[in-house]
Formats: structure tokens, sequence, C-alpha cells
């Protein structure tokens, strides 16, 4: 009931870096932001703070400086990064990536398995599973993006290291070659509604076979524990605002599978692994994972020990 | 002994600030050598500032009424030892801490960014501080409380002194 109270109160909240910019939602063009509006968005939600933290931003003519946003957003996902690396987030998703991959293979899914992150930023997931994951030949790493100037960090690290992971300035769901497997870290709880529906139902291709997201979970001690985690670690102060406000609109586990099952009814839904150990400890991730019902058996069998973890099916 | 731990002890939170100011400016995979370098980087602006506080230390013994250097280095060994009350078990957490992150488990190892490395970092200056008020009470002595609070302050700002350096150094 606190997590369903907390999630009402902060439902209207926006995030400084979700309005910082805005995309052609068919051309993916970049559009300029007016400083002002941006101001305006945030003081009538009552966020006076994340205001004064905008009004700081450089502006031209009254628009807000696109490479000085651009490069701040860079600096947040570095920062970003560091939280991932903290939560050993690479590792996590690749424990339950190998067991997907393999009931794909079983049931002899067509190759190369294209392994899409959406809405990836500078693709750190996708870096660090051409690093040390060990997927497989067959297996394709693809990272997706609205941002240009993320997708071309992600393509420099990547390159930087001759990592074999490729980037696309896309949406995730109209790609030429859709994706086998789409996954994504801290992004559900950008949606709200019935974009949430929509996510979901974005999924929704022939080719399409499973899906695995992880994104904060709420409870009663995300909050402090957020603010108490992005205090210590994180220095630029959007970052902080942020980091501190996705933890509080985070949505419900209930939520995320009644959405997934709205929108992509065609697919089993599940939560894995909520809680530390089998006690009433809520994890500061959860991960909604679905699938095809074909591959439910394979993948259970392939998860071995972990297959404890999986609750809740849809 | 006491005066070689106390000099450990800094040298081993040089080198540790270097790799937490390190923190969040390298989005490679790989970041041994940046981490190696920052350890490094930490570790020498460390001495820089331990050795001025020795400096310190013998400009006090030697000047500060009443002038009997042996005498003022008896009694800020004596607070040593108190200050070690304090900072050994800082410092021991902190190393047990590195040791089981060495434990394959995602869980136990995120456990000590959260338990223990993120709740320390803030700490640190009320250890620091704690420390020192504890020696004092022991060995109310304001010469040792001097180049106690010199070092102190100077170790803490060794955190102002690498997040400088770092603004001056682009993100990787």
């Amino acid at each position: 009931m606190i997590e369903r109270m907390t999630h009402a109160m902060h439902d209207h909240l926006r995030e400084i870096t979700d309005v910082l910019v805005a995309f052609d939602p068919e051309t993916l063009a970049r559009q300029p932001v007016a400083k002002h509006e941006v101001v305006d968005i945030l003081r009538h939600a009552g966020q006076n703070r994340a205001a004064q933290l905008v009004e700081r931003l450089p502006e031209r003519d009254g628009m807000l400086d696109a490479h000085a946003i651009d490069r701040l957003l860079v600096h947040v996902h570095c920062e970003l990064q560091r939280l991932s690396e903290e939560f050993q987030h690479g590792q996590r998703m690749a424990d339950l990536l190998r067991p997907m991959l393999a009931a794909l293979r079983q049931a002899g899914a067509p190759t190369p398995l294209r392994v899409l992150d959406v809405g990836c930023g500078t693709g750190y997931v996708m870096r660090w599973l051409a690093r040390n994951g060990g997927m497989g030949e067959e297996v394709e790493l693809l990272g997706a993006d609205y941002n240009a100037a993320l997708i071309a960090e992600a393509r420099r690290l990547a390159n930087a290291e001759k990592l074999r992971a490729t980037f696309l300035t896309a949406n995730a769901f109209r790609l030429d070659q859709p994706a086998t497997l789409l996954i994504s870290t801290g992004v559900l709880h950008h949606f709200r509604g019935d974009e949430l529906r929509a996510f979901f139902a974005g999924h929704a291709s022939e080719r399409t076979a499973a899906f695995i997201h992880f994104d904060f979970q709420p409870s009663w001690l995300a909050p402090i524990g957020s603010w108490l985690f992005h205090f210590a670690r994180f220095r630029e102060p959007i970052a902080r605002h942020d980091g501190v406000l996705s933890a509080v609109r985070a949505h419900s586990g209930r939520t995320l599978l009644n959405a997934a099952k709205q929108g992509l009814p065609q697919f089993d839904t599940a939560l894995y692994n909520t809680c530390l150990w089998g006690l009433p400890v809520p994890r500061p991730f959860h991960v909604l994972v679905g699938m095809r019902p074909a591959l439910r058996g394979d993948f259970l069998k392939a998860l071995g020990w972990r297959r404890r973890m999986v609750e809740r099916w849809a | 002994m006491t005066l070689a731990l106390l000099y450990l002890l800094g040298s081993l939170d040089g080198a540790f600030t270097g790799i937490r100011s390190a923190g969040g400016r390298n989005a490679l995979i790989d970041k041994q050598r940046h981490y190696a370098i920052a350890m490094l980087y930490g570790f020498l602006v460390g001495q820089i500032l331990l050795l001025s506080g020795v400096a310190f230390g013998m400009a006090v013994a030697y000047l500060a009424p009443p002038r009997e250097p042996r005498e003022f280095l008896d009694r800020f060994v004596r607070a040593g030892d108190y200050l070690l009350d304090v900072y050994l078990p800082y410092g021991i957490v902190m190393m047990c801490a590195f040791l089981i992150r060495a434990m394959p488990s995602v869980d136990i190892r995120s456990m000590t960014s959260v338990l223990v490395f993120g709740p320390l970092t803030l700490g640190r200056p009320i250890v620091g501080a704690l420390g020192m008020a504890w020696a004092l009470w022991h060995v109310p002595d304001w010469r040792v409380g001097m180049v106690c609070a010199y070092v102190l302050l100077a170790m803490l700002a060794l955190d102002w002194i690498l997040i400088w350096r770092w603004r001056m150094t682009p993100t990787t």
C-alpha cells in the first residue's frame, strides 16, 4: 500500500533528462527545446529544484544548447554506468540471457540470434556482454537509442576496446530486421499508462521471441536507499535528481505484469528475483521476463537452480 | 609501531581515495589501467600530504612551547594509540570488504558497495573527527591537537585535490 501511495504521489513528476531532449517520433530528428518551457513544466509539477538545475544550463536564443545537452547526457550515462557496475548488472543480465539463448537454440530459432538493448544509452550492457558474456558467434549484440550523441559515444567506446556490438540511432521496434530477444535496463518506468502497454505491444513481431527487462523496483526502502546511494556515488546534480526520481516512479511488479499481459498477450511473462535470497528484503531492481510459450520449459530448465527465483507468472 | 601503522593507514587512505575519485569517470569496460593510475595518483598525492604533516609535526615539536621534542613525540605516540582505536577497525572493515568482493556472487559484491563502501565513504570525515576527539580526550594537548587537525584536514582535502585533477582531465 505504501508503494502504491508513493507511486501515485510521484507519477506526475518528470525526470530532467526526459524533458531536455525531443525527437520527431517518425524521423527521430532532434527537435529544439525551449529552455523556459522545460522550466515551466518542472515548476508546474512542483519540481523547483529540478527547474533551478535546468535554469543553469546553457542556451542559445532561448533554446537549450543541443551540444551542451549531449555532453551532459554522455556525462550522466558515464555516472549511470558506475551504478550498473557496482550492482554487477552486466553479470545479472548474462545470467538470464544465457538460459534464454539456450532455449532459443533448442527451439531452432533462426540465426543470427539478435539481442537488442532498447534505449541502450552509451551501450554499457552490450559492451559488457561483448567483452565478458561469451554469448556465442551466432549471437548479434545490438543497441538502439533515439539519441544520436549517445549512440556515437557507444560506438566510440566499443571501437576503443574492439568490442563486437552494433549501435543504431533507431526506434528499437521499427528495425528492418527485428530482434529475436529484446532487453532493457531502467527504461520501463519512463513509460506510463497506455505508453507502457504500447511498449510491450511493440514486441509483437514474428521474429521476436523473448524479452528481459530490468527496472527499478518500488519498495519502502527505495526512496531513502536511492537517495543515499546517489548522494554518495553521483557527482552530477541532474544525474542525482533523476536517479532518485527513477526509484520512486518505478512500476510495481503487478503493473508490469498487467501491462505485458495486455500489450503482449501471446507471451508468457513473469517476474524474476524480486527479493534478496528469499528474504523480505526488496531488491533495487526487479526483472520482467517474457517469452513465447513454447520456450518456457526449456528456459526454466536452462535456468537451473535459478528457476526458483521466477515468481508470479502473468 | 604506532606511527608506522598510522602512516600505513594514511597511505592506504590516499590510494583508496584515488580509486574512489576515479569512479564514474571512465566508460570503458576494462578499467584496470584507469584505476591503477588513479590509485597511484592518490597514493602519491597522499604521500605529499602525509609528509607535509610530518614536517608540520616536527615544526610544532621544535617551535611550540615548551619546545621539548622528545616529550611531544611521547605524547603524540600515546595519542596515536587512541587514533588507532578508531582508524584501525575502519581500515580493517574496508580491507575485509575488498576481500569479500572477490567472491563470485553478484549479490555479495553488490552488497559490499551498498552496505560498506558507500556508508563508510560518507562517514569518512566523521570517523576522522571521532578518532581525533578520542585521542584528544585521552591526551589533552593542544600541540597534538594541531598536528592531528592538520593531517585530518589534509587527508580530507585529498578528495578536493583529486576532484580538481579530474576536472582538468576529460572523461574517457
